[in-house]
């Protein structure tokens, strides 16, 4: 994304670093779960 | 991976690959290993190899044109009979409500062109395509 200059997002290294550890922080103190999905497919025989 | 060679016999090869080396673990046991690879562009000699394929957390990584790609891949390197399962979250819906940065890091990924967002209903339509028989997933 840094390459791709974070598409008019971030405007520094130092503001996506920032955004990153936030994310980080946010994802640590909050309630939410992360819900994931499984998918199983088999190859014909 | 080395949890599930502690439960299988050591007969059982297990192969991990990334696109680079640098999560590789430096100690793991003797039917274990791991190669350098992409899913989207299998090796040819890995054709009709592998029962069993399990793959996790390429969400943000691939474009649809890239899954489509892996799906095809994963078909050609899988046995006859052969599974593959694939883990992805759903965090689209999620990210608003954990926080700014945490929405801005969502609006960014799906920036880049192709990202899918929706992978529960993406992802069964793309194994389906690459012509596996049973699809099914669960949340």
């Amino acid at each position: 994304m840094l390459n791709a200059r974070t598409f008019g997002y971030m405007h520094s290294e130092e503001e996506y670093d920032a955004m990153v550890a936030g994310a980080k922080e946010e994802w640590l103190s909050c309630d939410a779960e992360l819900v994931l999905y499984t998918f199983s497919a088999q190859k014909p025989m | 991976m080395m949890e599930l060679a502690a439960q299988v016999p050591p007969t059982v090869q297990i192969h991990g690959i990334d696109i680079t080396s640098g999560l590789f673990p430096t100690s793991y046991p003797d039917n274990i290993q791991f190669s350098v690879n992409s899913v989207t562009s299998l090796p040819e000699s890995w054709t009709s190899s592998y029962y069993f394929l399990h793959q996790r957390f390429l969400i943000a990584a691939l474009t649809k044109d890239m899954w489509k790609s892996a799906t095809t891949e994963m078909f050609r390197v899988l046995v006859k009979g052969g599974w593959v399962e694939l883990v992805e979250p759903a965090i689209g819906s999620m990210f608003p409500s954990v926080g700014p940065h945490s929405t801005k890091v969502w609006s960014m990924t799906t920036s880049y062109r192709g990202i899918i967002t929706s992978p529960h209903t993406h992802i069964p339509e793309l194994l389906l395509e690459a012509n596996y028989k049973y699809s099914n997933v669960k949340r």
